[in-house]
């Protein structure tokens, strides 16, 4: 057994200093001194002593540590003979692992210092790159964050309070599309997501809003643009992308997917109010398997198509319905066309009322007035409100010595300046009657000539009360019941002047419709406006009132519906529904969903619906009149007016839409922002 | 099961908890819209700087500031417990900026040479305790030259007998430049008797040119290149445990900084 | 020039009676009428050497002192190294053994002075950049007049009635030496002793006493004390025995007279000690022997002081199997078994002694004596193993090595395992960090198996390093046991380093403020002696262990080795 290399003594072996800074210059050789290096790094080694004079002689005073008195001695000159033995210190590990320490904390503030430094581009502290959309504004921080706008600010940016949406702000310079609240959940102001979700939140609360803790509840509460689209993630990035559980993070009904859990469609579409009354069972089971069809232009084959009455719009996403010549014309229009209806009266000379006391001389009172056997008893609604100008409601149908006065002044003022005179007799607020008033002038013209030669010396006289002029009368033609023209006409026969209609979708009743059915529910509607929509939509009316007669004009809303719009006004509702509104929260398109099963596609998710409970359409107790004379569904009634078709089931849509197909999320048909793209 | 078995147990199966719970927290998080990557970021800056601490630790060996013993288990498990949020709060996506990817480099760098430093502080030990006199690394330029005085003291030859020539060409040949320095770092860290077994041979093979006094000291020589081997040994395997270190704590630093800034970045630029 | 000179400090630099906190000076005339005193005037001054002559001795080594009535003088469990002779007045010292005996007496016990958190933390940047600093001036402060270190805070009694009625206590008269037992064998006070009345004590150090019985022709001394033993502190050491804990006084009045307080090896000096451990480490024949194995058991050994080796006869060597430290009983299990069994058994181990043993022997007739008289009963299973059971952990490879390396003397013993430590220098440094800047251990020292016993400072239950001291700088702390160096009295004689058979102590060459070495008119450096102090003023105690990032360094009290095998079967 050899000797150990170390030996533990005290006077061989002395403390190690690990923590030092610096190790002899020698310790790598082998040959370290005891000492060592100060703490400065300087070596303490002084192998050459200062020789002490005892009497005429120098004495060696090297101390042990330095190897003790040397054998040689001083020189005699007093100096000591040893060589300066002292090294150059090194650095110990310890030392250079600090040193390199430093030098890398110093690099990496260095770098980080340069980056935010004024002159440097702010892109570099770009976190990654953003999506292709919007690799345009890379190069340019401030076009997306308020922290880029001023370097000095990154620091208190970064943790002073700020404002959450001031970034979220800058997103909408380019997307302007998001509506009034783009922040709002769903893009929509917290009171109209309410309102529109407040009948699912209360038949199956669905769609309530959940106010567990963290989750964002539409109290006000803002949500920035990035709350779900986050940026920097590289070009091909979804930033749309929203998974179902982070569609749950509001709702309060939390479902697992589409195929579980899911509303179903209970009340679409067959529930919905279409805008034209078309029973699909009644007409397809009844009507169209009737052999005695009077349609001419469609043969049976083609009725029972669906795609006779509806085609897919050129984008292939929604369904169309054909115009009305194509379709219901075939066996409607002669309902429309062919009766025997006399017009409409907008002007008329009637009888002159009864319990007026000026029974003395009539002509002497108001001197010329054409009254025929056949004179309508009550003025026609129009004409009491021209005649009466603008002071509507107030005017009574019947006609007195006073308002015949008023009638020639007004029929003279048309003679002399045309239908501006007419336009004066009715508020600005009812130019949509305007149109009607131009198409009158000219016949007022005609009328007021042919009826009252004299018109102007009577109206002369009248005014400077002299004695009335007197007049030949009028030659009286026999009255015929049906005119031989279609529009407009003067009928001598009874004095009027009426309006038929000339076909389907007649511009003149669409106005008066168009004009008439909004002011219908409002307080200040005038009379002579009720008694003319009363006219115009009496399904069974004549045409003129308290007549009856299978009169065109009430037809209207027979097969139109009228609906009223979000601003609470009525309209009617000429055409077929487009899907505009709802489809901005629900997406659907036809086109891919038919070409699975292109033979009976229709009928696959619209089932008719054969009950014949549905198919009694027109019962009369699904009807009332309200309070406004409109003719309504009645709203008690489970499913009043309906197209005849059953609802989509989901369970038929999930049987595509699930799990395995992995299209059941809910981006899948639903859009996020419903005012957005 | 020993104390420090069952201590490994625990904290494995603690740093596998906490990373199922943060991933759950995280998808909880994610459901719910409530940017999960931003708190874990602010869970990784507690986590950096708690384990940077660990030198702070260090420095403040006077203060009772509980075990280092428990402060490097707590450095051990928080740092494996890093690598999961780490992986969290990126995405596991690579990051595209260039703060981003350097703090990323500098954690994983770091990280990994945390690992290796575990792998290297638990391997080692027992190997040097097996093999060798123990010694401090500091003194072994000592001991080898103590070894090369020796060695040369045998060649050159007893008080009464002439050096052998064989032996002092072996000497010059193979023997000189390793006695010079540690030796054969690299042979040591993989382990490798390569180099000692060659010396060895090359002395071995002189045995049939010398006499029996040769002999012994030829013998007195293999002695020393062992011992010299040994030296080396220890040299290699005490340097291997001070220099991986020499990777893990300055780049921390730098990772300190980075994570710094990309903390500014990410705060100042976020939409909140 | 990288040297600062000054005197060389030497022993009695300062005398005993201007150490910390006392400044009376003791004037020829003082010692005149000391040596004419009962305690001296029997001894001849012509037996000393010429270097340390008597009157010296009287100056340098004794100081005189008053106490006020209820003055607290020593206390029990505190490690005193000085010994006391009552010139005048009267102590009383307290004679209850309990653990909550006198518990008012020691309350205002001093506490070890600890630095605070900020105090602490503050050596971060207090610590001297240079290696090794000392302040030249406070030593030779020391060495000139006055100064007043630390000030000795003294306790009292306020109602001694009420303790003398309280508590059994003994009076003292002038003319009685105590505390010499616990000075000379380097035990703790047995007992709390207080002033009765205003008294005039006599202190003198160990090393003046030591000298003083060494030189003494007469003896008188010497046999004095040991007949004082038998009187005092034999009863108190016999009732730590369990078996012997409940005799009344009057049997252990009988039983006294038949016990030998023996001493084996050598008393006084560290000499065996450091050869044993030397070269003929492991060899137990050359140990002292005491009982050998297998012989009729005629003793119980009770062990005041020193550590004994218990081995076994394997084949042509000896098994370690244990050892047997201060207030440790060998043979009585024998004893008890032919007590109980009728059939006498041999010993089951050889005892020898470590260096040195001081131990009381009681024959074993009259333990039979007292069983059969029912004064004690047989304690059937709780008697006390002689030999230790068989340690799972700790295998006979390490308790060879560690008792022939005198390593189960250490209660702090520095212990590393290899197989674990990484070698990284952080205890070290850490040690240096709590030291101004200097280790005080060195991380090498003797192998075995995968344990280092470091070259650290082991506190040992019997600090020889302390033998040789000339000026008492080397002491023990007196709460706790701890040897600490006084830096302000060590004159570097380095005796300690040399004496010390763990190579704990280290001698290092002291530095000024700016770093230059020290050097006496000479030229030759001053040095001082250093080693771990275990932190002890310091919040957080041992730094090293704390500071370990592996679990490898451990300090331990191997007085048992329960914490060592707990430590090596993690």
């Amino acid at each position: 057994m050899t000797d150990p290399l170390q030996q533990f003594d005290w006077k061989s072996s002395s403390y190690e200093r690990p923590g030092d800074a610096w190790v002899c210059g020698r310790a790598c050789a082998g040959a370290p001194c005891r000492l060592g290096p100060s703490a400065d790094g300087e070596c303490s080694v002084r192998s050459q002593c200062t020789p002490e004079k005892i009497g005429d002689r120098y004495r060696c005073t090297r101390s042990v540590l330095y190897g003790g008195k040397c054998a040689d001695g001083p020189n005699p000159d007093g100096t000591c003979c040893q060589a300066d033995e002292s090294c150059q210190p090194a650095m110990s590990l310890m030392k250079r692992r600090k040193i390199a320490g430093v030098i890398c904390a110093s690099i990496s503030l260095a770098v980080c210092l340069i980056l935010f430094s004024d002159s440097t581009p702010l892109t570099l502290v770009s976190p990654g790159k953003v999506t292709s959309a919007h690799a345009a504004l890379e190069a340019n921080c401030t076009a997306c964050h308020v922290a880029g706008e001023a370097h000095s600010g990154l620091l208190s940016n970064a943790f002073l309070s700020r404002n959450s949406l001031a970034d979220s702000e800058k997103c909408l310079k380019c997307h302007q599309d998001i509506g009034d609240a783009p922040w709002a959940p769903h893009s929509v102001a917290g009171h109209l997501l309410a309102e529109s979700t407040a009948n699912a939140a209360v038949s199956s609360n669905s769609f309530g809003v959940s106010g567990k803790p963290g989750g964002y509840v539409h109290s006000g509460q803002q949500l920035a643009c990035a709350t779900c689209h986050q940026e920097h993630h590289g070009r091909s990035f979804d930033l749309a992308e929203l998974s179902d559980q982070q569609c749950q993070t509001c709702h309060k009904t939390q479902f697992d997917d589409f195929a579980h859990g899911h509303p179903e469609f209970e009340n679409f579409p067959h529930e919905t109010r279409p805008n034209i009354y078309f029973d699909h069972a009644r007409h397809i089971n009844a009507y169209f398997a009737a052999v005695d069809l009077p349609s001419q232009t469609l043969d049976k084959d083609s009725l029972t198509a669906c795609s006779t009455c509806h085609q897919q719009d050129a984008a292939g996403g929604m369904m169309l319905t054909a115009d009305f010549q194509h379709t219901c014309a075939g066996c409607h229009e002669s309902q429309i066309v062919d009766l025997p209806f006399p017009g409409v009266p907008f002007f008329a000379v009637t009888q002159v009322a009864e319990d007026s006391d000026t029974e003395q001389d009539e002509v002497s009172v108001y001197g010329q007035w054409p009254v025929t056997e056949s004179s309508l008893r009550q003025m026609p609604p129009v004409m009491s409100l021209l005649v009466h100008g603008d002071t509507a409601g107030i005017g009574s149908l019947s006609m007195t010595p006073e308002l015949i006065w008023q009638c020639k002044e007004l029929l003279l003022r048309v003679r002399n300046v045309g239908e501006v005179a007419l336009a004066e007799r009715v508020p600005e607020s009812h130019s949509l009657l305007h149109g009607i008033l131009c198409e009158l002038a000219p016949l007022l013209i005609t009328v007021s000539s042919s009826w009252f030669p004299g018109l102007r010396d009577e109206l002369a006289a009248h005014t400077a009360e002299q004695p009335l002029p007197n007049f030949p009368d009028v030659a009286t033609p026999e009255h015929q019941a049906m005119p031989p023209v279609r529009g407009w006409y003067i009928s001598d026969g009874d004095r009027t002047i009426r309006y038929r209609p000339v076909a389907h979708a007649d511009p003149v009743l669409r106005r008066l419709l168009d004009y008439l059915v909004p002011r219908i529910g409002q307080e200040s509607v005038s009379t002579e406006l009720v008694e003319l929509f009363t006219a115009l939509s009496n399904p069974s009316g004549s045409g003129e009132i308290h007549r009856s007669g299978p009169l065109a004009t009430g037809r209207c809303l027979s097969c139109h519906t009228t609906s009223t719009d979000r601003d609470g006004t009525l309209r009617v509702n000429w055409n077929t529904k487009v899907l505009g509104d709802y489809f901005a929260f629900t997406r659907f398109r036809h086109d891919p969903h038919t070409q699975i099963d292109v033979a009976n596609s229709c009928l696959t998710c619209h089932q008719i619906l054969n009950d014949q409970q549905q198919l009694d359409f027109y019962r009369p107790e699904y009807f009332r009149r309200d309070d406004l004379g409109l003719w309504q569904p009645q709203p008690e009634t489970s499913c009043p007016l309906t197209s005849g078709l059953g609802p989509v089931k989901r369970s038929h849509c999930a049987s595509c839409h699930n799990e395995s197909t992995a299209s059941h999320g809910c981006l899948e048909c639903h859009n996020y922002h419903v005012h957005g793209p | 099961m020993t104390h420090f078995v069952r201590r490994r147990i625990t904290g494995l199966t603690l740093v596998v908890v906490l990373s199922l719970l943060l991933t759950a927290a995280t998808r909880l998080m994610e459901d719910n819209l409530l940017r999960p990557r931003t708190w874990l970021g602010w869970v990784l800056v507690v986590i950096v700087l708690f384990l940077a601490s660990y030198r702070l630790r260090k420095q403040l060996a006077m203060l009772p500031l509980g075990a280092s013993a428990a402060w490097l288990q707590c450095h051990i498990y928080v740092g494996l417990l890093s690598a999961p949020v780490f992986l969290l709060h990126t995405g596991a996506r690579w990051p595209g900026g260039g703060i981003e990817v350097v703090t990323a480099v500098l954690f994983l760098t770091v990280f990994c040479t945390g690992i290796l430093g575990l792998f290297l502080t638990r391997m080692i030990p027992p190997r040097l305790t097996d093999r060798g006199e123990e010694v401090i690394r500091e003194r072994i330029p000592v001991f080898i030259r103590i070894l090369r005085e020796e060695a040369e003291a045998s060649v050159a030859g007893a008080k009464n007998a002439a050096p052998s020539e064989v032996l002092s060409d072996v000497y010059l040949n193979h023997l000189h430049s390793f006695f010079q320095r540690p030796k054969n770092f690299v042979s040591h860290v993989f382990h490798s008797t390569k180099p000692r077994t060659a010396l060895l041979n090359a002395l071995d093979d002189t045995r049939r040119f010398l006499n029996t006094q040769h002999e012994q000291t030829m013998e007195q020589l293999a002695a020393c290149v062992r011992r010299k081997d040994d030296l080396d040994y220890q040299y290699a395997m005490q340097s291997l445990l001070k220099y991986w270190l020499f990777l893990h704590v300055p780049l921390t630093w730098g990772l300190v900084v980075f994570t710094c800034s990309h903390v500014v970045t990410a705060m100042a630029f976020t939409s909140r | 020039m990288n040297q600062s000179s000054m005197d060389r400090p030497r022993r009695w630099d300062m005398p005993f009676s201007q150490e910390a906190g006392h400044d009376s000076v003791l004037t020829d005339a003082d010692i005149d009428s000391l040596l004419a005193n009962d305690a001296f005037s029997r001894i001849d001054p012509a037996g000393f050497k010429r270097s340390v002559p008597l009157r010296e001795i009287l100056r340098n080594d004794v100081r005189i002192v008053d106490f006020e009535q209820g003055d607290v003088i020593v206390r029990q469990g505190d490690w005193g190294s000085s010994a006391f002779f009552v010139l005048s007045g009267a102590v009383r010292v307290e004679l209850d053994r309990g653990d909550d005996a006198s518990s008012d007496l020691i309350q205002g016990r001093q506490k070890k002075p600890r630095k605070t958190f900020f105090r602490s933390l503050a050596q971060l940047w207090q610590n001297n950049h240079h290696a090794e600093f000392r302040n030249p001036d406070a030593k030779q402060s020391v060495s000139g007049n006055l100064r007043s270190v630390g000030g000795v805070t003294r306790v009292y009694i306020s109602d001694v009635s009420a303790v003398i009625e309280q508590h059994k206590t003994a009076r003292m008269d002038a003319g009685h030496w105590f505390g010499e037992l616990a000075a000379l064998g380097r035990t703790p006070r047995v007992a709390t002793v207080f002033a009765d009345e205003t008294s005039t004590l006599l202190e003198i150090r160990w090393q003046g006493l030591r000298d003083i019985l060494r030189f003494d022709r007469d003896q008188g001394l010497k046999k004095y004390i040991e007949d004082v033993f038998r009187e005092r502190a034999m009863a108190s050491l016999l009732r730590t025995e369990r078996l012997f804990a409940d005799i009344s006084d009057q049997e252990m009045a009988d039983l006294m007279p038949h016990c030998r307080l023996e001493t084996f090896g050598e008393y006084d000096t560290a000499k065996p000690f450091r050869e044993l451990s030397g070269e003929n480490a492991g060899s137990v024949k050359n140990e002292p022997l005491i009982a050998e194995q297998g012989d009729y058991p005629n003793a119980v050994f009770l062990i005041r002081s020193g550590v004994a080796r218990l081995s076994q006869k394997h084949h042509a060597g000896r098994h370690t199997v244990g050892y047997l430290n201060p207030g440790r009983v060998f043979g009585l299990r024998e004893v008890l078994q032919g007590f109980r069994s009728g059939r006498s058994t041999g010993y089951e181990a050889r005892l020898s002694a470590i260096g040195y043993l001081n131990a009381v022997v009681i024959p074993a007739s009259i333990v039979e004596d007292l069983l059969r008289s029912g004064a004690i009963s047989d304690p059937e299973d709780s008697c006390r193993p002689a030999v230790h059971a068989t340690h799972d952990a700790v295998d006979e490879n390490l308790l060879n090595f560690l008792v022939d390396g005198k390593y189960v003397q250490g209660t702090e013993t520095m212990v590393i395992d290899m197989d674990r430590c990484t070698r990284c220098d952080d205890c070290v440094r850490a040690c240096a960090t709590t030291h101004d800047n200097n280790p005080r251990f060195i991380r090498h020292g003797p192998v075995s198996g995968r344990h280092m016993v470091a070259n650290a400072c082991m506190h040992c239950l019997d600090p020889v390093c302390m033998i040789e001291c000339p000026t008492g700088a080397i002491h023990r702390e007196t709460l706790g046991g701890l040897v600490l160096i006084n830096d302000q009295t060590c004159i570097g004689c380095a005796q300690c380093a040399s004496n010390c058979p763990f190579d704990a102590i280290r001698m290092v060459e002291t530095r000024n403020a700016s770093g230059a070495i020290l050097v006496d008119s000479k030229n030759a450096p001053i040095l001082e002696a250093t080693k771990c102090d275990l932190c002890h003023d310091q919040p957080g105690g041992p730094a090293c262990q704390r500071a370990c990032p592996h679990d490898a360094l451990e300090r331990i009290d191997l007085q048992s080795l329960s914490e060592l095998e707990g430590v090596i079967a993690r």
